[in-house]
């Protein structure tokens, strides 16, 4: 569960010039609906790799066709450029950022896509009051569009595409977002607020080596 | 327990209507269409929900403003 | 919003103007900041300010001309501050071994500088900071020109040689003896033509003596032409400086004036253009406030006392640091700020127009809001005191209207911002209220009385004696409305709502056939100016002033007038109160701030509904002004004074009051009460003098409350009205929906009119009327879920 769910996957991949046989990595997975759905409409081949290994079994027993790995996106068990499109979906802001994106671009082929749709801050000033929510929740990382766009260029990606999709967080509880059961849902609204918390989607595509 | 209100301070209202003490369940509280649940008081005949001062002039009024803009 | 008015009432505040000493400069040393820093005891950033604006600190500390001083505002006031004596402090208490010159990556392209003169170092200085390489060309056997020429214990030699390290450090090549001038034909023979050949450009930093140079081209006086913003000559390639350009420029002025801190600017000047055009980057963009010009910050000195240097200061004088502390303490620190000056609110937010006014444009132009410019926003008390003060007329308060009116077309004023404004405006132009009628057996009128809604709320018997006052007058032939003047929706910019009032006020006017309205309430007579403009309307207090036979009544001591601000640009009607009050024999002491400079109580603009805290600065703020009993004439700001303890009194209470009672201490009236008082009027005028009842009253209103002091202050801090609290008792009665608590026996019920719920916890007594423990509110729904 994510806000927007496949419609903000299929309106990014809209801005990929995909083939089929093409390779496409998932990090954070899960259960792997997202996959299974992708590699069904666009005919690719597809892995999936989730620190969650009660995950990655449920996968495992849905599709057979896809590579499901139990593996942390700061560490990929794949060759370097060895994908052609890899999906991140509401999980950038959970992992160790800056390591998970040098290990994607590493993966990634050269010009290959790199697609995320993840939760950030559209006001920079109070993304402060989301940092003093208790650990355990992706909102408090959630970090704002220049942060995003800065290390996602640091780490060797041209971003091609960016989109808000706040719209489709509001029909969304941020409640179910967070798996810590002790924070306050008012305090949880409170900074969202400030924060403006919001949604988007993303391509990017890995420089060329030249 | 919920960090909002003390429920311990409510344990004396019942719902009048119903005759039945009030019990903490989880109900929807919205604002400016944005909606969450949180743990109330409410009475498990009729759905009527104790809204405590201290959360409408404290966290409620914070979440209303942060909402707002104000 | 009209993002033109904006950026012109921006462009208007002058905070942001350099002051009068840096603007003279034509380096534009920042002799405040300096003096700042050195008054606070920081030397090392003192002295970095000055490193910033001269490349050569010690020379220019010790022969500047100082044109600074000329237009100090200390000038008049004890003297100018003596800059040269402080700057020489920087160096000698600041200076440290560890400054290093930061200088940018070496760039390929090389410029030549001709001229060792002050003016060619700081060309060849600040081009080599940036990258580029230089070589000086100095017809003299070493560099520094005519500051050779300067009396050694004026500028002492190893101060000179010091200053002058620095090219060394930058890896500046120097050549001497070369001359610029000589041999050669056109083009490729001369000197400079050799020069444009081997470098990328070429900055002339020489003599006057332009025939030496026969590649350029002349004017018509017969100098070499020089672009007088960027100092371009004929050739792309050669920038001119020191004498050539001023003998130039200033043709036919042959009295060349040596200034070594002109030929700095010069200098730097050149430096700019030479850097973009290795760039290759426009030349002449944005280069405005180069050189010496003159400022035009305001700065009011009226308060500031005259203090001279605490020693005689010359050229050659040395402080020692306590000294330069003083002396820099002295400098007056020149900034506006009127506005800020005179306004809680402006003052508040640590700021100036110029800054606010750029943020609201971002607050607006960048569709996310911010909680904390919404909030300035709808803070301001749109009084304009700030433009009646300001020397160049901003006015803050049609910046912040403009900027609500915007919020609420993009739907982003917060809802709650003026909602119980805007429901006690509904109230007054509802049926408890609202009413129009001429005057008994006549069936239209030449005047119609207009008292408002305040007055009404606050002292209902005012109303009374004064429509009666009126129609003794105008032979009966005065009729009287009741309503609300549609003040809180052109303050919240609901123009909708306001459009509303207003038409129903049109409609009700016109069936009186479109008589005179007097209008007693300054907001209301503001709000007729500003959107009734075909509607012809009179003071009350004119009327009164003319009209009014006034008796003589006991002032035990002299009073003083608040006027409201909604009277500012109403002379006539200041003259009319003071006038009243002196025929009635009482002594007038003026505030400092009246009249046209006013001050607002804090209800203007909503101010207190939208941020209670800096309206409560507000307030304090002009109780404080006098010891003496206040006297207005707004009902709003004789309730918020007394409110705050202040005595205060409406100047009915001289006109129709009762003598013998205190009525300066007499209780602010709640917001509860201002709507019984005003149902109660029209209920009295209805009966007494057209023999009407009111219409029937919703079942709620038959709910007696009885509120204990304590749970009263509650309710009325917490904006929770009576008749809020009636409709919760009586739909919980009504329909059985209420808690119990099973140890106190209160109930707890609620009920939500509108977009606001209200609690009430009580008990019935026996006589059927109900006591309130408590009552409290939110807006926040409960029980239904946004859309999934």
């Amino acid at each position: 569960m994510r806000p927007g769910g496949l419609t903000i996957t299929e309106q990014a991949l809209a801005h990929c010039d995909l083939q089929s046989g093409m390779r496409v990595l998932d990090v954070g997975c899960g259960a792997g609906a997202t996959l299974r759905h992708v590699i069904a409409v666009y005919g690719l081949m597809g892995f999936g790799v989730d620190v969650s290994a009660e995950l990655i079994a449920r996968a495992r027993q849905t599709n057979s066709q896809v590579e499901w790995m139990r593996a942390r996106s700061e560490s990929l068990p794949f060759a370097s450029e060895s994908m052609d499109v890899i999906l991140s979906e509401c999980t950038l802001c959970i992992f160790e950022i800056d390591t998970a994106l040098s290990e994607c671009v590493r993966t990634l082929n050269y010009g290959g896509y790199f697609v995320v749709s993840d939760l950030y801050a559209r006001n920079e000033n109070g993304a402060e009051a989301l940092r003093q929510l208790p650990r355990g929740t992706c909102i408090g990382t959630a970090m704002p569009k220049t942060q995003i766009v800065e290390k996602l260029e640091r780490a060797g990606l041209q971003i091609s595409v960016w989109q808000d999709c706040s719209e489709k967080l509001k029909e969304f509880s941020i409640c179910t977002l967070t798996t810590a059961a002790q924070v306050d849902p008012f305090d949880l609204h409170i900074a969202a607020a400030k924060a403006k918390l919001g949604y988007y989607f993303l391509v990017a595509r890995k420089n060329n080596h030249r | 327990m919920s960090e909002y209100f003390d429920p311990a301070k409510y344990e004396g209202w019942v719902c009048a209507d119903c005759n039945i003490p009030l019990q903490l369940s989880k109900v929807d509280v919205s604002y400016l269409g944005n909606s969450f649940p949180v743990d109330l008081l409410k009475c498990p005949n009729c759905g009527l929900v104790l809204i405590p001062e201290e959360l409408a002039l404290g966290k409620m009024a914070e979440v209303e403003k942060a909402l707002e803009d104000k | 919003m009209d993002q033109k008015q904006l950026r012109e009432q921006e462009n208007r505040c002058i905070q942001e103007q350099a002051p009068a000493c840096a603007a003279i400069c034509p380096a534009h040393v920042d002799v405040r900041g300096i003096a700042a820093e050195i008054a606070k005891g920081d030397v090392v950033a003192a002295l970095k300010l000055y490193r910033k604006a001269v490349p050569f600190p010690g020379i220019i500390s010790r022969i500047c001309d100082q044109p600074c001083k000329a237009v100090c505002l200390r000038k008049d006031l004890g003297g100018s501050i003596e800059i040269a004596a402080l700057e020489r402090a920087c160096l000698e208490f600041g200076s440290s071994s560890e400054e290093t010159v930061k200088q940018l990556p070496r760039k390929s392209k090389t410029v030549a500088v001709i001229g060792g003169g002050i003016s060619g170092l700081t060309v060849a200085h600040d081009l080599a900071r940036k990258g580029w390489g230089v070589v000086i060309f100095e017809a003299g056997d070493r560099l520094g020109g005519g500051l050779w020429k300067s009396p050694p214990d004026l500028l002492p030699r190893d101060v000179l040689i010091n200053d002058l390290k620095i090219i060394e450090e930058l890896e500046i090549e120097v050549r001497l003896n070369m001359s610029v001038g000589g041999s050669g034909a056109n083009g490729h023979g001369t000197f400079l033509g050799k020069l444009s050949q081997e470098f990328d450009a070429i900055f002339l930093g020489v003599g006057p003596h332009s025939s030496e140079i026969p590649d350029l081209q002349m004017n018509d006086n017969g100098q070499i032409a020089i672009d007088p913003l960027t100092f371009q000559t004929s050739n792309e390639k050669v920038f001119a400086g020191g004498d050539v350009l001023r003998v130039s420029t200033l043709y036919p002025n042959r009295e060349l004036k040596h200034s070594a801190i002109l030929s700095i600017s010069d200098g730097r000047r050149a430096a700019v253009s030479i850097d973009r055009f290795l760039q290759k980057v426009s030349l002449t963009a944005s280069r405005v406030n180069e050189g010496s010009y003159e400022t035009k910050l305001y700065t009011n000195t009226s308060t500031t006392t005259s203090q001279a240097p605490l020693i005689e200061t010359d050229l050659s004088t040395r402080y020692n640091i306590e000294v330069a502390e003083t002396e820099a303490a002295r400098c007056i620190q020149c900034e506006c700020l009127e506005c800020v000056k005179v306004c809680p609110y402006l003052d508040h937010y640590k700021g100036y127009p110029k800054k606010y006014i750029r943020e609201t444009y971002n607050n607006l132009a960048i569709v996310m809001g911010t909680r904390h410019s919404n909030q300035f926003i709808n803070t301001c008390a749109l009084c304009g005191l700030c433009a009646e003060v300001c020397p160049t007329d901003v006015n803050m308060g049609e910046v912040c209207h403009e900027a609500r009116v915007t919020m609420v077309d993009q739907k982003r004023m917060p809802p709650s911002a003026h909602d119980f404004a805007l429901r006690d405006m509904a109230f007054s132009n509802g049926e408890k209220f609202a009413l129009a009628h001429s005057a008994p057996g006549l069936d239209s009128a030449s005047y119609v009385f207009f008292p408002g809604c305040q007055l009404s709320g606050s002292t209902p018997e005012y109303v009374e004696k004064s429509y009666a006052f009126l129609r003794e007058n105008f032979d009966n032939n005065v009729g009287l409305m009741l309503r609300c003047c549609g003040a809180p929706a052109d303050w919240a910019a609901r123009k909708d709502l306001f459009a509303q009032s207003q038409n129903e006020f049109y409609a009700e006017y016109e069936k009186l056939g479109k008589p005179k309205v007097i209008l007693s309430c300054s907001s209301c007579y503001q709000m007729f100016q500003k959107h009734y403009p075909d509607v012809e309307i009179v003071s009350f207090w004119d009327v009164m002033n003319e009209h009014g036979k006034f008796k003589k009544r006991e002032f035990p001591a002299p009073i003083t007038i608040h006027d409201p601000c909604s009277t500012r640009r109403e002379s006539h009607i200041h003259d009319s109160i003071r006038e009243i009050i002196t025929k009635m024999g009482g002594e007038i002491q003026e505030l400092p701030l009246s009249r046209e400079k006013t001050e607002c109580c804090s209800f203007g603009g909503v101010m207190w509904l939208a941020n209670r805290p800096v309206a409560e600065k507000m307030v304090q703020q002009r109780i404080n002004e006098s010891p003496l009993d206040y006297v207005t004439y707004c009902a709003m700001c004789r309730d918020f004074f007394a409110r705050k303890g202040k005595r205060t009194l409406h100047i009915f209470d001289y006109i129709f009051g009762e003598e013998k009672s205190d009525l300066a201490a007499a209780p602010a009236v709640g917001f509860s009460q201002r709507h019984e008082n005003r149902a109660r009027l029209k209920e009295k005028l209805l009966r007494d003098l057209w023999s009407e009842t009111m219409p029937d009253s919703g079942a709620f209103e038959s709910i007696r409350l009885v509120l204990p002091e304590d749970v009263q202050k509650q309710v009325e801090d917490r904006l929770i009205l009576v008749e809020d609290m009636q409709k919760v008792i009586e739909y919980a009665e009504r329909t059985g929906k209420r808690m119990l608590n099973n140890s106190t026996k209160h109930y707890l019920a609620y009920f939500k009119p509108n977009s606001v719920t209200y609690w009430v916890e009580y008990t019935k007594n026996d006589d059927g009327s109900f006591l309130i423990y408590k009552a409290y509110s939110h807006r926040m729904e409960v029980g239904i879920g946004a859309p999934k």
